[in-house]
């Protein structure tokens, strides 16, 4: 399964978040990673893509007051994404191998 | 001290001004997403007009990826165009049709004429005629909005807005100033006019129910066959008004009379006989979609 770099750091911090992983969050997580700012619009049309191939399951949380009283989307990592995560995360790491910046 | 008082308030009202912008806008994504944006617009603390432009930047990219299937551009093809330019002609060709028949008896007759067993006749059926034309539109209309609802889903308040901008501006580069009475300048307005009724009245207005009724979930009722059954036969019954609401203004096709020589008579050649088709897709489609649903709930 090829994955997009993006593709690639949604899958990441949902994994790293856990239970916790949902919009608002994986956001947060990829903006304090990357230093960059996540639009709405590519998180939700990631995670649907995401979920199109498998690579992730999603459904709506229970409300919460600190927002409004509106649920959040909850994402969790599948099998299979996490296999194409790692399969990501070896070719960047083997394709690095040996350059300047990878230290 | 009044200054920053009223610079606060000013902040606050642009602010207030970009939330409903957000809300509004919100309305274009699905229920679920909706909520789950709004959400995470609340935790993250995000101001108005980064919230402005995220949701927009989502809508967007919802919109783009719509298109990116074949059934609003096969709704925009089939039905937009045709049935918008077809509806939007008939409805003033029948409008000015009603408008001056209605001059006519109005400037002509008196009640005593009502005596009279022919003029009563002529004026019954000039009635009826006018009656079924404006029920057929509404029929049309009805069913062209339940198609367009059914084809163009997620896409369906750009299919609405281009199907409204169609019905609206398509007899503009044409005139229906041949029909007989409709010269007098004083009646002229008044016709105008009432073209406008009818076109909200018996266009807009039912395509708007019938779109609500196609966006909504579930299949239509076995009665819904029932009902196009009737506007066929309504459809068949007014073939006949309605290409002559395509003859007049536009002089593309001229009236033929058939070998008796006289015009409006049965025999009179009908070169434009299939747009009754055309104003039938959707309401086959209608059929075919009913008939499809209840034969996948009898295979159940």
């Amino acid at each position: 399964m090829t994955l997009g770099e993006f593709e690639y750091l949604m899958l990441t911090a949902a994994a790293r978040l856990g239970d916790e992983a949902y919009g608002a969050a994986i956001r947060q997580e990829i903006e304090e990673a990357t230093g960059e700012s996540c639009s709405i619009g590519a998180l939700y049309t990631t995670l649907d893509r995401l979920e199109k191939k498998g690579l992730i399951k999603t459904w709506m949380g229970d409300p919460t007051p600190e927002r409004g009283g509106r649920p959040k989307r909850m994402v969790r990592v599948t099998a299979k994404g996490s296999h194409a995560a790692a399969s990501f995360y070896n070719a960047v790491m083997r394709v690095s191998r040996g350059v300047g910046w990878a230290r | 001290m009044t200054g920053i008082r009223k610079q606060e308030s000013g902040i606050r009202k642009e602010s207030e001004i970009r939330w409903r912008a957000v809300e509004r806008l919100s309305r274009l994504l699905e229920r679920d997403e909706r909520e789950a944006v709004w959400g995470d617009l609340i935790e993250s603390h995000t101001s108005p007009a980064r919230a402005l432009r995220e949701v927009a930047g989502l809508v967007v990219r919802r919109q783009a990826a719509v298109w990116l299937d074949w059934r609003p551009w096969f709704a925009l093809v089939t039905i937009v165009v045709p049935l918008g330019f077809l509806l939007s002609v008939a409805s003033r060709g029948f409008a000015d049709s009603a408008a001056s028949y209605f001059w006519l008896y109005v400037r002509t007759g008196e009640w005593a004429y009502f005596a009279v067993p022919g003029w009563r006749r002529d004026v019954i059926a000039v009635a009826a005629t006018a009656a079924g034309n404006f029920l057929a539109l509404a029929g049309w209309s009805w069913s062209t909005g339940y198609a367009l609802g059914r084809l163009s889903r997620r896409a369906w308040w750009i299919v609405a807005l281009l199907f409204g901008v169609v019905v609206v501006t398509a007899t503009l580069p044409s005139t229906t100033t041949g029909i007989m009475g409709y010269p007098e300048a004083h009646f002229r307005p008044v016709g105008l006019f009432f073209s406008g009724i009818v076109r909200v009245a018996f266009v807009l207005w039912p395509a708007w129910f019938g779109l609500t009724r196609g966006r909504a979930q579930g299949a239509l009722p076995a009665s819904a066959i029932g009902v196009a059954v009737i506007l066929i036969a309504l459809t068949l019954l007014m073939a006949g008004s309605l290409e002559g609401s395509l003859v007049y203004g536009w002089g593309l096709v001229l009236p033929q009379p058939g070998p008796d020589g006289v015009f409006a008579t049965a025999d009179d050649l009908r070169p434009l006989w299939w747009i009754s088709i055309v104003a039938l897709w959707p309401v086959t489609f209608m059929v075919i979609e009913a008939a499809a649903a209840r034969a996948a709930r009898r295979a159940a």
